[in-house]
């Protein structure tokens, strides 16, 4: 049964039978939650903020024409409702000046986690993503994990193709200076400039 | 640039996604079972139908018994006397002279149509705020 086509339970959601969204839920919870929780980097209110996305694409679910994939759909409402909970907050994580990474040591951070324990080392990735800035910590688990589009992040986030790969391009460096400072504190900053 | 971080995908992909909280889906399905509550969506008319034939029947009670009732020339107005009217002062006018300056009425004018241009504007924006 969980072979079928998003638009084959969304049909059926618009039907009346509302207990069929679960499937829908449950098949993008993790993500749609994952992307929140990675913009917002609060747990509380991640999960409120998750919650209405779903809740929100229900009301609106005979809007969705489907002209984008029904996830792309739910990733801006997700997007969106977290630039809102940002902006209420005015938590904006200040993106951190760490030293950028140079190119050379773009090997050593990838040898050294080789080198790490795979508990450890998904901490250090984990950790990293959540210091990128908001939009940017969006944008690359879009574009790496969910594998989307530029076109279909450019839907999501409502920015110009040049615009997200130029923030594509920011955020793999930024990844990786925190990623030299997590596993090299002593090689980023010398002065021991916090995070 | 690309060949430089080859290796981030692999990295992304290992970070993983994040579990949600155990209750998360019964959440967001219960709050979309009370949305679906039909009660809260009946309206009831003001007048109910029942109201609405009593009205009827009193109106085409009343229009049919025009023709039967008796035709006195018995009327209200004649009982009243209006000769005080001709001994109150003559009150004239006192705008009989006043002329609108045109910019006046393109002013007024102005206002009445942008009176109606914000209406459907305000209406929109009621309407964004209110709905889901």
């Amino acid at each position: 049964m969980n072979h079928q086509s998003d638009q084959y339970y969304i049909d059926k959601v618009l039907d009346g039978q509302v207990n069929v969204f679960s499937v829908l839920v449950e098949r993008y919870q993790s993500l749609v939650y994952t992307v929140v929780y990675r913009m917002l980097k609060n747990k509380e209110q991640a999960e409120e903020v998750a919650q209405d996305t779903f809740v929100k694409a229900y009301k609106a679910l005979d809007r969705y024409r489907g002209d984008a994939k029904f996830s792309t759909w739910l990733y801006t409402i997700a997007y969106r409702k977290s630039l809102d909970a940002l902006k209420v907050n005015k938590r904006f994580v200040s993106s951190s000046d760490i030293k950028e990474i140079g190119e050379k040591n773009i090997a050593l951070v990838e040898d050294a986690l080789s080198c790490l324990q795979a508990k450890e080392r998904k901490q250090i990735i984990l950790d990293s993503i959540m210091k990128l800035p908001e939009d940017e910590a969006a944008i690359i688990t879009l574009y790496y994990f969910e594998e989307k589009s530029v076109k279909e992040i450019v839907e999501i986030v409502n920015l110009t193709a040049d615009n997200v790969k130029i923030k594509l391009y920011r955020s793999r460096k930024k990844l990786y200076s925190l990623l030299q400072y997590y596993i090299y504190p002593e090689m980023s900053g010398s002065n021991g400039r916090e995070i | 640039m690309e060949e430089k971080y080859k290796n981030i995908k692999s990295l992304i992909k290992e970070a993983g996604v994040e579990k949600p909280p155990v209750n998360f889906l019964d959440n967001i399905m219960n709050q979309v079972d009370t949305l679906e509550d039909p009660a809260m969506f009946v309206y009831k008319p003001l007048i109910s139908k029942k109201v609405w034939w009593g009205i009827g029947l009193l109106l085409v009670v009343l229009l049919s018994s025009i023709p039967f009732l008796s035709d006195t020339k018995i009327s209200l107005l004649s009982w009243i006397d209006f000769s005080f009217i001709k001994s109150l002062p003559n009150i004239k006018n006192p705008f009989s002279n006043y002329t609108f300056p045109k910019s006046t009425i393109y002013g007024i004018l102005l206002l009445a149509i942008l009176f109606f241009v914000q209406i459907p504007i305000l209406k929109r924006r009621i309407d964004k705020k209110f709905s889901m």
